[in-house]
């Protein structure tokens, strides 16, 4: 009841037409930011963050909220529009969102990931509203051996090791974990695999990988596609635009569970939303009736990654909020924005400062309603662009990726990297493999790696470690029985021939 | 096709055993943390290896494992796809020049008219709309330092 009661003042604060400005000013920035590709929410918010100087706490805070928001919403239209994603969390939406933009259904897609991604921030917020205690003190139990059997677990369920052609994906993964194995070691700092190059040792940047695979590649492929001008001159009709009531709510349970996925896996320190989406887009596809729909524009393989990435949002905020533990990198950034508005985040905040903070939950809020609002009123618009673009989008696309890859760190060798990754990524695709697996590979490679020798650290070389932990050795019995799944199955359509 | 894909598959067996062999440099148990630098490499590149042995000898053996066997390399998309490539890693060198502003225009106008056949005029006015977006956007409203190259 009292948290009610916070809430409420809380909103009541912020209901003011300065503070809605500055949430207004926020998402639009943060949304832009967000679509991007090479900003995404980490630079999207330090590159804005001058911004807060001289102004009053609230204010400042709602307008980071705002960006926060408003660049997990970004991401997305860039991956559903020309398939390259806005930062890493969005890679997933390119999956199913982009074929539906081929299939002419851009609106349809950005409309359906909007509501997704609503719900998805809606659900995040009531989790940072009612469970910031129960949640913090198990978040609190996840060492860094769980954390190493949650990536084995992760790696596994998401590497396609459970469909019935396991090889390409399996090799996929392999060869994301070994791209991820370049640079300097996580603990002792030998070089691997550097051969004498100085822009290798802090290995090859994620997005550079993301970008090359998934938005230069896709220019090469368009190369071989005929574009049909006819096609162009048609209007898209109002209502292709919007999807359906009955169609929302034939998504509605995999938005909902993505959502609680996402806040969940969002509040564990490290894991973040990038690790969320793909988690989830494997479990809807296990759980769908119609698996082999996805990645050919099916719409649960849209709107449960998008709920459960803005779901994150809310779960990012409990540890940093209550233990002043950053989960991510945005979230870290956060946190030098809240000390350096003279907020101490930690267990005594929410005594301290209980108004203000309450008030940045309300804005939470408020800017997600108003992210739902501006982000379909806009949606005629992009697919309109979209869609008279079409002839001229190779050569943007292939412009956005030098320079979204450029401003990741200045660097013209990560282009470099960048246009081989295209190529590369190009033959995966011709040839059948699976660039997914790949990338997740790439992203838990060094956190797989520098678990794993930091809980033998901790247990003095002693790999019993993660089988004396209950949530480690639950994890672990868990990625074993889905890496033994297909010959259990097909022990078991033998059994049933023979029968 | 087939050939295509036979290159493609010695080219990541020729890679995975680079890994595969220079990953022993690096030390497997380390006295700090357990497991030393090379563990995980040396693990990935062994199991890859294998991996990819059998699918150059499933390509090799005529089975085209290609997820859309019907598609062929014509000549002319080829052609396209080498020019652009070169446009792009050209792009690398003519920033050091040119600036990315500039570069990225004539990127464009280039791409624009010769990949695409689309006429000068539209090139010339769809890329200089997206550059100055571009300069807008980055260099003045995000205050991001674009190499401006030697010439300016």
């Amino acid at each position: 009841m009292q948290v009610f009661q916070e809430l409420l003042s809380g909103f009541a604060t912020i209901m003011q037409p300065e503070f809605i400005f500055w949430c207004i000013v926020g998402i639009i920035l943060g949304t832009l930011a967000g679509a991007l590709p090479g900003i995404g929410p980490v630079t999207g918010i330090a590159i804005l963050l001058p911004i807060t100087f001289g102004m009053n706490t609230i204010s400042a805070l709602l307008l980071l909220m705002g960006i926060y928001q408003g660049a997990m919403f970004g991401g997305r239209i860039s991956s559903i529009l020309i398939n390259v994603p806005g930062d890493a969390a969005a890679v997933v939406s390119t999956f199913d969102g982009y074929p539906m933009t081929k299939q002419g259904k851009a609106g349809y897609a950005l409309t359906l990931s909007a509501i997704a991604s609503f719900i998805g921030g809606m659900i995040g917020f009531l989790g940072l509203v009612f469970l910031t205690d129960p949640i913090t003190s198990m978040a609190l139990m996840f060492g860094t051996p769980e954390y190493f059997a949650l990536m084995v677990f992760a790696l596994i369920a998401t590497s396609g090791l459970t469909e019935k052609k396991p090889f390409k994906p399996i090799v996929a993964t392999l060869l994301g974990l070994l791209i991820a194995t370049i640079g300097a070691d996580p603990v002792v700092g030998t070089a691997r695999f550097t051969f004498g190059i100085l822009e290798l040792w802090e290995g090859i940047d994620f997005v550079v990988i993301a970008v090359g695979l998934f938005g230069l590649s896709e220019v090469f492929i368009r190369m071989e596609q005929n574009v049909d001008l006819e096609k162009m001159k048609t209007k898209i009709p109002f209502s292709d635009l919007f999807p359906k009531i009955s169609e929302i709510m034939n998504d509605f349970w995999t938005i909902l569970r993505s959502s609680i996925v996402g806040f969940l896996i969002g509040v564990l320190p490290g894991a973040g939303a990038t690790i969320t989406t793909f988690m989830v887009y494997s479990m809807e596809q296990k759980l769908s009736k119609k698996p082999e729909e996805f990645g050919k524009g099916a719409s649960k393989g849209l709107s449960g990654p998008e709920a459960s990435n803005n779901a994150t949002v809310g779960g990012a905020l409990i540890p940093l909020f209550s233990l002043g533990i950053p989960g991510s990198g945005t979230t870290a950034i956060l946190l030098g924005a809240l000390m350096m508005l003279g907020l101490q985040p930690g267990p005594l905040m929410f005594e301290k400062s209980g108004d203000i903070i309450w008030a940045a939950i309300a804005g939470l809020f408020l800017a997600n309603c108003l992210l739902l609002i501006l982000n379909t009123a806009f949606v005629p618009v992009f697919a309109t662009i979209i869609q008279k673009a079409d002839a001229y989008l190779g050569p943007i696309i292939a412009a956005l990726c030098i320079m979204g890859t450029y401003m990741l760190n200045n660097s013209m060798f990560d282009v470099g990297l960048m246009i081989i990754f295209g190529i590369i990524g190009y033959f995966l695709r011709k040839f059948g493999f699976p660039l997914a697996p790949l990338v997740l590979a790439v992203v838990l490679g060094p956190m797989l790696e520098s678990n794993l020798r930091q809980s033998l650290m901790m247990s003095n070389n002693d790999f019993t470690i993660f089988l004396t932990r209950p949530i480690s050795v639950t994890l672990l019995a868990i990625s074993i029985i889905i890496l033994f799944l297909p010959i259990i199955r097909r022990l078991l359509s033998r059994n049933k021939e023979k029968s | 096709m087939v050939l295509v894909e036979r290159v493609f598959c010695l080219c990541i067996l020729l890679v995975v055993t680079i890994f595969f062999v220079v990953s022993f440099q690096y030390e497997m148990i380390s006295s700090i943390s357990g497991v030393g630098a090379g563990f995980l490499p040396s693990i990935t590149a062994f199991i890859l290896l294998f991996l990819v042995i059998y699918y150059v000898l499933k390509v090799f053996r005529n089975k085209s494992t290609s997820a859309n066997s019907n598609d062929t390399f014509t000549r002319e998309i080829v052609i396209r796809q080498i020019i652009l490539i070169i446009s792009l890693f050209s792009c690398l060198f003519l920033v050091q020049i040119l600036g990315m502003i500039i570069t990225i225009g004539l990127f464009l106008i280039g791409t624009l008219h010769f990949l695409e056949k689309v006429s000068w005029v539209k090139s010339i006015v769809i890329s200089t709309v997206i550059t100055l977006c571009v300069f807008f956007l980055f260099t003045q409203w995000l205050n991001v330092k674009l190499p401006t190259g030697v010439m300016f």
